[in-house]
């Protein structure tokens, strides 16, 4: 059954303008119940303001954003709840003050609140670092407070715009493989998006190539092996096949979105 | 060579650096009190101009056990706290208010930015005109020039708070005074506390200028009468104790408006 789903979705910014830019074009997406997918695309082609409509921060130009069949006109966290590139803490309140912000924003008294960040920090792993603030913690270990916030809302969907983005290849590898572990146990659907391309396939259940800008959705490849998934996935020849298929896919839009640029200057 | 040895011998530095350090104000102090000695002794300066160490030195021990020179003392500490406590309590009421739209923070940035450094000490007399020569007349003087900073940094804290803690804001549906007071107050919290430290200083120079320029009260007051008799000693004895109280005064506001966590 259908979630979250986007239809006949249009943004553009300045429209009218002579700096009107088209950032999503004309995308049919819908997201079932528990289902991991990730968006992956050139760089500008629209990725992180697909995620923010579909989270309800940006008013769609065309289309509409639907839960559960009802449009999405602003942010509902309990629906879908942010994580966002740059951890977005709160560097004067301390960790488990920030992994219960999410929750007293959306209206959780503080009691709830608390307790909730209690428990998410140490479903992330991160019990003993409450009374910490961000700038004591690893960039890993801030992202995970961030996630820690928005389970806080125990929401349906996460929204992730590229999560690990900030961190080394190590980092992103460990923090990678423990959140599998956390996200499928927590069995929300999540939405992420990805400038990697073994991200974008060793978490996916469906992968979403996006064209250049505009961006519209040039193809879904769906990745068959169950989760959560070891590392060892990773070697396997399907893994090895999405990548090669993936890169390709890029590759090309990348190479059109240069081409079309030079022909327009 | 271990690493712990490199370790002992960064530590050998640091020590070497910090008796350089102490070494280097010992020698300052030297050369302030050796001058003061030559001048008074070989140098045959007038005690009119300055007195000898000892005599200060007298004039100060009989100063701090009269209990009218602590009364001047605490009356210039109170119109020091009460200016103060009036220029923040305006300073981050209009700070706040004006930085609710961006058309009025824009207007007024500029504004507090001149005030900020406009020399009030030319506006003086006016005050003496308009509140009379008493305890008031220093506190709205000292309130008025520490408002500028307050409210200009409060304005620009408040209207400088990075886009992505606002949008987590948004994204997790917080009300606006929350957003008021858990984002753009914690993110504008050491800009604004910036301002109140800078305030504290300006409270104390203009409090202690002010009493010095017309008063009947306040150890500024004691100093200007003490020089109008020629009472030198008295008079550098009371410079003197007016330093110790506005440093001692000045450290504990400093104490209570330091920015925490960031």
């Amino acid at each position: 059954m259908s979630l979250l789903s986007v239809e006949n979705l249009t943004v553009t910014y300045g429209a009218g303008t002579k700096d009107e830019l088209v950032a999503c074009e004309n995308i049919n997406l819908s997201i079932r119940e528990g289902e991991f997918v990730t968006v992956i695309g050139p760089s500008g082609c629209g990725k992180s303001t697909l995620l923010h409509t579909m989270g309800g921060l940006i008013t769609p130009t065309a289309g509409r954003i639907a839960f559960d069949g009802a449009s999405v006109t602003k942010p509902n966290p309990h629906n879908a709840a942010f994580v966002f590139q740059d951890y977005s803490l709160f560097p004067w309140k301390s960790v488990a003050e920030n992994a219960g912000m999410g929750l007293r924003f959306a209206g959780g008294s503080k009691a709830e609140a608390a307790q909730q960040a209690k428990e998410q920090l140490a479903f992330v792993g991160l019990q003993d670092f409450g009374d910490r603030y961000p700038r004591e913690l690893s960039g890993g270990m801030q992202q995970r407070v961030a996630i820690a916030r928005a389970l806080a809302l125990q929401p349906k969907v996460l929204l992730m715009d590229e999560p690990f983005g900030a961190l080394d290849e190590q980092t992103r590898r460990n923090l990678g493989t423990d959140l599998t572990a956390i996200l499928s146990e927590a069995g929300q659907s999540v939405v992420m998006i990805t400038h990697s391309l073994d991200e974008a396939i060793f978490w996916a259940d469906r992968i979403i190539v996006m064209s250049a800008r505009p961006g519209r959705i040039a193809e879904e490849i769906t990745v068959s092996e169950p989760r959560p998934r070891q590392l060892e996935f990773m070697t396997t020849p399907e893994f090895q096949e999405i990548r090669v298929h993936l890169f390709e896919q890029l590759e090309f839009h990348q190479a059109e979105a240069a081409a079309r640029a030079k022909a327009a200057a | 060579m271990t690493a712990s040895d490199t370790i002992q011998r960064t530590g050998w530095r640091v020590h070497q650096r910090r008796i350089s350090v102490w070494a280097l104000r010992l020698a300052l102090a030297v050369l302030v009190f050796g001058g003061w000695i030559f001048a008074t002794t070989v140098g045959n300066v007038s005690p009119l101009i300055l007195p000898s160490i000892p005599a200060v030195f007298e004039a100060f021990v009989s100063l701090v056990v009269t209990p009218e020179i602590w009364l001047q003392a605490g009356i210039t500490v109170f119109e020091m706290l009460a200016g103060f406590a009036l220029a923040a309590a305006t300073g981050l009421i209009a700070g706040f208010l004006l930085s609710r739209t961006r058309v009025t923070a824009m207007a007024a940035e500029p504004l507090l930015a001149w005030g900020y450094m406009f020399p009030l000490a030319l506006l003086y007399p006016m005050f003496l005109l308009w509140v009379g020569v008493g305890l008031e007349s220093k506190i709205y003087y000292a309130a008025v020039g520490a408002f500028f900073p307050i409210a200009y940094n409060t304005i620009r804290g408040l209207s400088s708070v990075d886009t992505k803690y606002l949008q987590v804001g948004r994204a997790f549906g917080a009300s606006r005074t929350q957003i008021d007071l858990a984002i753009k107050l914690g993110a504008a919290r050491p800009m604004i506390l910036a301002g109140l430290r800078i305030g504290s200083s300006i409270v104390t120079i203009y409090v202690v200028l002010a009493e010095l320029l017309g008063s009947n009260q306040g150890l500024g007051h004691e100093i200007e009468r003490a020089s109008s008799r020629l009472q030198i000693p008295d008079s550098y004895a009371t410079v003197v104790l007016l330093i110790l109280v506005t440093v001692v005064l000045q450290r504990i506001m400093e104490h209570f408006l330091r920015a925490k966590h960031e």
